[in-house]
Parts: C-alpha cells; sequence; structure tokens
C-alpha cells in the first residue's frame, strides 16, 4: 500500500499491454520480484494466460491506497425529531407507487412538516427524486432543507462525484442511466442559473429567482428573450405569473405578437390579470360595442330593460388578443357567440358598471344568446373575485334555477353557472350553502356543486355528506343512479376530513352495501374509503412512536 | 418476534408480488383474522369462489394460501403477515381451525420425516458404480477444460483487443461446451466476459480491457489449479472443484463440522442472471468472528427457500462447504433471533480489511471480490487505484478505499450523516460495493430486491 500510485511496481501494466496486444506481437515478458519464477512452458500463448492470472492476482492483492488522500465530509447534526419508523416506511411506498399516488406523498410531506418532522436520512435521494408541482418545492425544504443543503455540499467536496447537472447529461448523452442516477434537479435548482441545464431544470430555477426578485427576473428574461427557442420562451413567461404585476404589462403586451402560438397563449392568459392594461381596455371597449342595454320608462316608476346584442365579427385584432372561435369547444356554439363569450371571460368587470349586476344577468338570462353571456360573466367574475357580482349572479341564479324568474327557464346550463360561482364563497358558506342542499329533496344542483367545489371538507361538513351518503346507498337504484355520474364519490376519499370518525364512517358505508349492489359504484366507494383510510392512517403512523 | 414490514416485503418473490402484498395488508379485506402464537390465519376474498384460506408461521417464516398463485408466498401471504406487522394487536389469539391445524401438523410431521430420514443408515452404495460415475465425468470435464485451454491460449496469442469485435456467439459456444462438459460454474465466469466488455464507464470499476484480463487471467488460474488436483490440499481442491462446477453432495455436506453460533445477519444479494436467482445472505458470527455466505438459487419453477431477515441475528448452526477460504455455508438448525446493539462482528480497521482481501487471493488467487468488515471508519472522498478520479469512499488512519459509484451512494452518505461508521461490504480489488452500515447503533442495509436509491433502516 502507498501514499502515491506507482501503478506498474507490481508489473501489472506490461502485462495488461502485453495480453492485450496478444503474444504474437509482444512476447510473454517476465514479472519482477516474488513472480519471477513462473514456469516457462514455450507456449507464448500458455504462458501469457499464467502471467495474467498471477501478476493480476498479485496486483489486486496489493490494492489499496494510504489515508494521505482520503477527506472526509463534515458531520451533520440533525436539528429536530425524525418521522416514526411507520412514517418513513410509508414514504417508501408511497413514492415507489409511481404517479397514482402523487398527491398522496404531498400530503405526506405536508403532514411531516406541520409536525415539525424530519424526513430520516437513508430517505433523502427518494426525496430528491420525487418531482412534484412547484408548491412542493417548499414542503421539500421545510422537512429536509438542512440536511439537503447538508448532503449537496458534502458530494460537492467529493471533487470528481457526478453532480446533479453532469449525472444528468451524462445519463442523457448515453441514453441510459443505470450506472449513475440522474438525480431530480429539485435541491440544485433553487440556487442555480436558471440560464444553464434542462429545460426542467430552468424554469424550476427562473420561477425560484422571479419568487426572489420579481423585476430583475423579468428583465433578464426580457434581454434573454429572442434567444430562446419556442418551448423555452413560453415555459419563463408562464413563470411571471408568480409576483405578476402592472410593471410587467409592456412586455406581456409585446409577447401577443411573438412567433409562438404558445407564447401568445402564455400572455393572453395572464394579461386579463392586470387591471388597467390596454389588453383589458381593449375588451372593455368591445364590450360595450357588443352589449348594450336600453332603458324604457314606464309610468315614471317602473323601469324596463331591454338587451340589445351585436355580435361581433372575426377580426384579426381579436385573434390576437386571443379572442377566436374553437372547434372543439366543449357545448355546441355559434362562432360569433364563442367570440361573444371569449370576451365577456376577458372582460374588466368595471366595463358593465352602467347599470346593476343583477340587471345584466337577468337580461343575459333572458336573451338569446343566454348561455355564452352567462358563461362569460360567470369567468370574468371568478377571475375578478368581485363580490357584488358573485352576490348577485348566486341570488338571480338560483331564482332561474327555482323558476322564479319571470321568462326564464331552469335549465342545465344555470345550474352549472350557479354551481360555479357557488363556489367563489367562502368555505365556511360554501359548506353550509351544500349542507343545506344535502337536506332538500333535489340532486342535480347538489352533485354539480360538489363537481364544482372544494378539494378538502370540514369535519362537519364530511359528517353530513356521509350521513347523506350512508341514506343514499340504501335507497336502491334510483337514489344510487345519479352518483354513478363523474368521480365525485371516488374523489370524496380525497376531498373527506381524515380523521378517524370520518374513516370509520366511510368504512361503515362500505361495509353495508347490499350484496347486490350496483358494481360500479362500489368500485368507487371502495376506492374512497381506502383513500381516506391511507390518509387516515398517514396521521396515525405520524402520531406513534 | 414478529417481523417487520420491510423483512416480510424482502420475502417477495418480485416486485409485482410486494405491491399487491401491500394492497392485501388492510384488516378491512380479512375475515377470521386468529392467531395462536407465532401461527397466523384469515380468510380474504379473491377471484375464486370461496374465499381463500391462508395460514402463515412467523417464526418460520413460512405461509400456505389456497389461492392457485404459483408465486410464493402468494400477495394473500405476504398480505396476511403484513396486517400482523401493522397492528400486532389486531389479530387476536383464536382457536385453530381444521385446516391451519392440519397444516401445522404437516410441516411438524415434514420436519421430522427429514430429521428421521437424515438419521436414518445410509442405503449401502455401490462403490463401484459411484467411481465409475466420478471417472465418467472427471473424463468429460478433462476434455472440456482441455478445449478451454487452448481456446484461451489462442486468444492470448491473438490479444485480447482484437476480441472485442466477436459477437456474443464466439463466447457463447465455448460455455455452451463448458455446460456439456459438466462444468457449469466455469461455464458462467466465461458467459460473463462479454458483458465485462460492454459494460459501461463506472466510478471506481476497472476498464473494461482490464476487468476482461483480470477475469481470463483467473480462468486460467482455475483451468491450471483443475488439472493439478491431486498436488493441492482437500481444502484447496475442494476450492477449485467448486469453482469449476463439481456440485458438493448432500451427503458431504450433512458431515461436514457445524458451527453454532449467534450470526449476524449482515445482508441480503441478489444477482439475476436470465432464469436464475441467486441470493446470498451474508452472516457473521457474534462469537466467532466468521463470515459466511448462504448462497440460493431460485428459478421460476423452485422459488428461493425462505431466509432470516437482515438486521436480525441467526441463533443456530451452518455448514461451510468444503474450500478453503471457507464462505459458503448451509443453515442448518436455529432460528430468528433479535439483534443486540453492537459493533460489527469481527470488524476492524481498512489495513486489516485489505490483509484479509490479500490473504483470501493467497489461497484462492481465482476470487473477484471478497467480503470486509469494517469498523470506525468515516464517509469521504477518496481517491481510486489510479490515483487519476476521487469518489466517494471511505478512510481511516491506516487506509481509504473508494465505493463502486451507484445509486445509492448519495443514500449511504447521508445516512452516515458525515459521522464515523461501521460498513460491511463486497471488494474486488477496485472499489467497495457497500451493503450495509452501521452508525450510532443504528443499522441501514442495501434492499436487495429494491432498486431505488435509499437505504432500509433495520434496527
Amino acid at each position: 500500500m502507498s501514499d502515491g500510485i506507482a501503478i506498474d511496481a507490481d508489473g501489472w501494466g506490461p502485462t495488461l499491454a502485453a495480453a492485450l496486444i496478444g503474444a504474437e506481437r509482444a512476447p510473454a515478458r517476465q514479472a519482477a520480484g516474488p513472480l519471477a519464477e513462473l514456469p516457462q512452458t514455450g507456449d507464448a500463448g500458455g504462458d501469457l494466460l499464467a502471467q495474467i492470472g498471477a501478476v493480476g492476482a498479485y496486483h489486486l492483492a496489493g490494492a489499496g491506497i494510504g489515508p494521505g488522500a482520503f477527506a472526509p465530509i463534515e458531520p451533520f447534526e440533525a436539528v429536530g425529531p425524525e418521522c416514526p419508523p411507520a412514517a418513513a416506511a410509508r414514504f417508501v411506498t408511497l413514492i415507489g407507487s409511481g404517479g397514482s399516488q402523487s398527491g398522496m406523498i404531498e400530503e405526506w410531506c405536508d403532514v411531516a412538516a406541520q409536525g415539525g418532522f424530519r424526513l430520516p436520512p437513508e430517505l433523502l435521494p427518494l426525496l430528491e427524486d420525487w418531482r412534484g408541482t412547484h408548491a412542493s418545492e417548499a414542503l421539500r425544504q421545510s422537512i429536509a432543507g438542512a440536511e439537503l443543503a447538508w448532503l449537496d455540499r458534502a458530494c460537492g467536496a467529493a471533487a470528481s462525484e457526478p453532480t446533479k447537472g453532469d449525472a444528468m447529461d451524462s445519463s442523457e448523452a448515453a441514453g441510459e442511466g443505470d450506472a449513475e442516477p440522474a438525480i431530480a434537479p429539485a435541491g440544485a435548482a433553487s440556487g442555480a442559473d436558471w440560464t444553464e441545464g434542462t429545460l426542467a431544470v430552468r424554469r424550476e430555477a427562473f420561477a425560484n429567482f422571479r419568487e426572489r426578485d420579481p423585476e430583475a427576473a423579468r428583465k433578464a428574461l426580457e434581454g434573454a428573450f429572442k434567444s430562446e427557442k419556442a418551448d423555452a420562451r413560453a415555459a419563463f413567461l408562464g413563470a411571471l405569473d408568480i409576483g405578476l404585476s402592472f410593471a410587467d404589462e409592456p412586455f406581456l403586451e409585446s409577447c401577443l405578437d411573438d412567433r409562438a402560438g404558445d407564447v401568445r397563449r402564455t400572455a393572453q392568459r395572464l394579461l386579463p390579470y392586470l387591471p388597467g392594461s390596454r389588453f383589458l381596455e381593449r375588451m372593455a371597449a368591445r364590450v360595450t360595442a357588443a352589449l348594450r342595454i336600453d332603458e324604457q320608462r314606464h309610468m315614471i316608476v317602473s323601469k324596463k330593460h331591454a338587451l340589445a346584442v351585436t355580435l361581433p365579427e372575426e377580426a384579426p385584432d381579436l385573434v390576437r388578443d386571443g379572442v377566436e372561435p374553437s372547434q372543439y369547444a366543449w357545448k355546441k356554439k355559434g362562432a360569433k357567440a364563442q367570440l361573444l363569450e371569449q370576451i365577456l371571460r376577458h372582460a374588466p368587470l368595471k366595463a358593465f358598471a352602467s347599470h346593476p349586476p343583477k340587471v345584466w344577468i337577468e337580461q343575459a338570462l333572458k336573451s338569446e344568446w343566454s348561455d355564452s353571456l352567462l358563461d362569460g360573466f360567470v369567468a370574468a367574475q371568478s377571475r375578478e373575485r368581485d363580490l357584488s357580482w358573485r352576490d348577485a349572479l348566486i341570488s338571480t341564479l338560483r331564482e332561474a334555477n327555482a323558476g322564479k324568474l319571470a321568462g326564464v327557464k331552469p335549465s342545465g346550463d344555470i345550474r352549472d353557472a350557479l354551481a360555479r360561482s357557488l363556489a367563489g364563497l367562502p368555505q365556511a358558506d360554501w359548506e353550509r350553502e351544500v349542507a343545506r342542499m344535502l337536506k332538500a329533496p333535489g340532486l342535480d344542483l347538489l352533485l354539480a356543486t360538489m363537481e364544482q367545489g372544494r378539494e378538502s371538507y370540514s369535519p362537519f361538513f364530511t359528517a353530513a355528506v356521509f350521513d347523506w351518503l350512508a341514506l343514499r346507498v340504501r335507497g336502491g337504484p334510483e337514489s344510487t343512479g345519479p352518483l354513478r355520474k363523474g368521480s365525485l364519490i371516488s374523489r370524496l376519499g380525497k376531498r373527506a376530513d381524515p380523521s378517524e370518525d370520518c374513516e370509520a364512517a366511510a368504512a361503515a358505508i362500505v361495509s353495508r352495501l347490499p350484496d347486490d349492489f350496483d358494481t360500479y359504484l362500489r368500485h368507487q366507494l371502495n376506492h374512497m374509503a381506502e383513500t381516506l383510510s391511507l390518509r387516515a392512517t398517514i396521521r396515525r403512523e405520524f402520531a406513534t412512536r | 418476534m414478529g417481523l417487520t414490514a420491510a423483512q416480510i416485503l424482502d420475502l417477495a418473490p418480485d416486485a409485482s408480488s410486494r405491491k399487491a402484498g401491500q394492497d392485501q395488508a388492510k384488516p378491512a379485506k380479512w375475515s377470521a383474522l386468529a392467531r395462536t402464537g407465532e401461527v397466523i390465519w384469515g380468510e380474504i376474498k379473491g377471484s375464486g369462489a370461496s374465499p381463500y384460506r391462508t395460514v402463515a408461521d412467523l417464526s418460520g417464516p413460512a405461509s400456505k394460501c389456497s389461492c392457485p398463485s404459483r408465486k410464493f408466498p402468494c400477495k394473500h401471504a405476504l398480505g396476511l403477515m403484513l396486517v400482523e406487522a401493522a397492528s400486532p394487536d389486531a389479530i387476536k389469539e383464536g382457536e385453530q381451525p381444521d385446516w391451519v391445524t392440519a397444516w401445522t401438523k404437516g410441516r411438524a410431521t415434514r420436519a421430522a420425516t427429514a430429521e428421521a430420514k437424515a438419521d436414518a443408515p445410509a442405503k449401502p452404495v455401490d462403490e463401484k458404480a459411484q467411481a465409475k460415475r466420478r471417472q465418467a465425468r472427471d473424463d468429460k470435464v478433462t476434455a472440456a477444460l482441455d478445449e478451454l485451454d487452448l481456446w484461451l491460449r489462442d486468444l492470448m496469442r491473438r490479444g485480447l483487443a482484437s476480441v472485442r469485435t466477436e459477437p456474443y456467439a464466439f463466447w457463447d459456444r465455448m460455455a455452451g461446451r463448458l455446460v456439456d462438459g459438466q462444468a457449469p460454474a466455469l461455464a458462467r465466469r466465461v458467459r460473463a466476459l462479454p458483458g465485462l466488455l460492454a459494460a459501461a464507464p463506472r466510478g471506481g470499476a476497472p476498464k473494461p480491457e482490464e476487468a476482461l484480463a483480470l477475469a481470463i487471467g483467473r480462468i486460467g488460474l482455475i483451468l491450471r489449479a483443475g488439472r493439478r488436483l491431486d498436488a493441492l490440499s482437500p481444502e484447496q481442491a475442494a476450492s477449485i472443484r467448486a469453482a469449476i462446477g463439481y456440485p458438493v453432495s448432500a451427503e458431504d455436506l450433512a458431515a461436514r463440522p457445524g458451527h453454532a453460533d449467534q450470526w449476524a445477519v449482515l445482508a441480503h444479494t441478489i444477482e439475476e442472471d436470465d432464469k436464475l436467482t441467486a441470493r446470498s445472505v451474508w452472516l457473521a458470527g457474534r462469537q466467532s468472528g466468521l463470515l459466511a455466505q448462504i448462497l440460493d438459487y431460485g428459478t421460476p419453477g423452485s422459488p428461493l427457500p425462505p431466509a432470516p431477515p437482515a438486521g436480525q441475528d441467526f441463533s443456530g448452526e451452518i455448514a461451510f462447504y468444503p474450500g478453503d477460504p471457507p464462505l459458503r455455508a448451509v443453515l442448518r438448525d436455529g432460528k430468528s433471533a433479535a439483534s443486540p446493539a453492537g459493533p460489527l462482528p469481527g470488524s476492524g480497521d481498512i489495513a486489516s480489511g485489505l490483509q484479509s482481501w490479500a490473504g483470501a487471493l493467497a489461497s484462492a488467487p481465482w476470487l473477484d471480490r471478497w467480503p470486509l468488515r469494517l469498523s470506525k471508519v468515516r464517509i469521504g472522498s477518496a481517491l481510486t487505484g489510479t490515483g487519476q478520479d476521487r469518489l466517494f469512499g471511505i478512510g481511516d488512519a491506516t487506509g481509504s478505499l473508494p465505493f463502486l459509484a451507484e445509486p445509492r451512494t448519495r443514500a449511504l452518505v447521508a445516512a452516515s450523516g458525515g459521522r464515523e461508521v461501521d460498513l460491511f461490504g463486497l471488494y474486488d480489488g477496485f472499489a467497495l460495493n457497500p451493503l450495509a452500515l452501521s452508525v450510532d447503533g443504528r443499522i441501514y442495509v442495501a434492499p436487495a430486491q429494491d432498486p431505488r436509491p435509499f437505504l432500509r433502516r433495520v434496527a
């Protein structure tokens, strides 16, 4: 063993060279030292064969490097409790289950972060490999931020250990990743330069840059924009929705003339969120041209309104702002009606300031183009979150849905619009509304509202929903038939409150299903109970030490 | 004592069974769950008309299920054991139904029969016929070795640089000839040669040509020694016979002396050929300090036998196969036991580890790797043998070793926390492939059947 490396001290170098070029061209030379006594047979091939065997073993037996060349990594002291073994095992299972449970990984991390738990160090690479959403980066930092930073430092210190970027590049170049893993960019991205790496890495880095300093990030992007490829331009532009402000307006406006459709669409998506932008001004002007309410006074006191609609024509300036008919529209509508709807969707609500919201909505309901107008209003409201419009939409649509608005027939469109408007309510109000519907006889509005609704329910509301569901599934095919639509039931598992009581309530519903129960719905109910049980189990596993 | 979920999942024959087993691990899916001591049973609804009956003995671990699956253990048995592991209290003591009693009785009877058979006086051997068979095999092997010798000498005359372009058939033909000549272990070595040339560059591994030269050198050594068996000591000759592929008969193995000890199960490793799964269970004796490799083969038709899980102890007797240095062994009587905290049995510093490697090579120079047990080493950046690259590795006051670069290295570094660790791994003269790690009383192993970059904490 030596501190320096003397490759040929044992004669292995020349022996290997001879083996490579062959005994015919390089007659076997005698090894030095203790192997000098190797017997010669006169057959060059045989002698060389004996020599590589003996010298090779001798060479390997002497392998080893002295302590001088070794540099230990710095120790790391973890702060905070490590998550319990059962929870750690769950993490390994979840992260191995592929895409099907990616939401569950996020939930696991969330529960861990709330409990102040750290991820056990031996699992860190799994967390690094996990490609979550942008939000998962924060979770990652909160359950293993210090550990990941230390690990990166430690790996950086081992100089020629492939860094993450290198590992990715080399594995991509080789077209395979089995020698060294392509490690996800997660940890490195936060500190990395956004101009280097793969597009996903760069986008992540740019998003972080934008979060730190929106102004500088936009200026940097503006400077480099022309030289980027189309998909990169669209990806970076999409990241501007982090910290979007009016200062971004000129740049976004200029992007409406970009060569790439994706870039134009991204700009069209972001601009409506900038009050006072030229984009919104143009839309407001178009609304004024298309819609007009005429007032007719009757007997001095009562007023009668009439909505006059001038459908817009297709035009290049409309196309520039993303207003064009789609062949793939979900509802069947005429081309011009589609243009009208899109103008409304992207218009500022102040364009309707001439009359109260209620008047506009009533007139829209009575109009020939009621579904286009309604969809436009609901979309504009949910973008601007205007409270007077929200309340007017809810109250007017509720009247119309109940058939109490003169001249308006209740329809599926009205019901869906109402459900979408209700989704704008604060959580507690929304749950109160739906809890009331649970007790009412009709199902259509309830189901539509729940489809549109919240991604997490309070314990009180979960209990109410499960009570209602337990009654429903006992009611026979007429009662359960409507539940088969959509994936409402199986999604309940993700939305319900993950307490043990709710878990038990869901399990009870499943266990009491009659034998001849609808197979599809049974599957959905099972899925719901399993998902909820998994979520409750995740929490239990953190609670038990 | 119960098994942990991770240990149960290690019993699974493949990844899909592992996943399916976890799906069955929900108490709600089971009915009539009960236990008597270590024996647990239950019924589960499958696609069949009547529910499947599953029973498992955790002390084995062994299991039986009435489902038609050919996998063993099946997903139901895994699920049943996982239910027990997740909440041992959920399964209450109960009276054994007939089918459970039948199974436990059957096991006991089989064990007794096997014992009786082992104790019974051996049938008189027709020594003449035996000698004749042995001679026939020796002749066949000698012929195959002659052919291999010719082929290798020819190879050496041409030079190894020229064989890069040879097709797979070039190697496979020789390997096939060795199989016909009843030298299967040599055949495996020959068949592995083209893979060495085609291997992707990997940190810590030798260059393809160098790996090929060393592998051919080893084959040459076995060949040379195989023709001079008479001149070798019985143990050395046994090593060579094993390297050629002579089987060791059950009687010979039964006659080997037993080594009773509390064996720490250090790690499991699995190597998969296209049809053969070779599993090694690495043991270290707590009193004797001996190291043993329990090698079992599994094929699609006959699954791997159960093995004591990594991180626990195996308290009982093992017997070494004949050979020098002794390494391969079989388990005899004994059972899993809890593992006491403490240092890795028989471990030492890096210099003594390298000494043991050199010692092993001195007795068997055709070894391609050797298990090292190292204590109180730090993880850091080490030079590779060429002195040009830096890789993760270990070091102490007496020397340093690089790790073989692999996806799990990062997890290993993370688990060490930069502190002093005890380490078990396989060394090939170039780099160390770490398999188990002990830090501050915590033990981590590389999961044998899960390629993902993490370690499993087992204690």
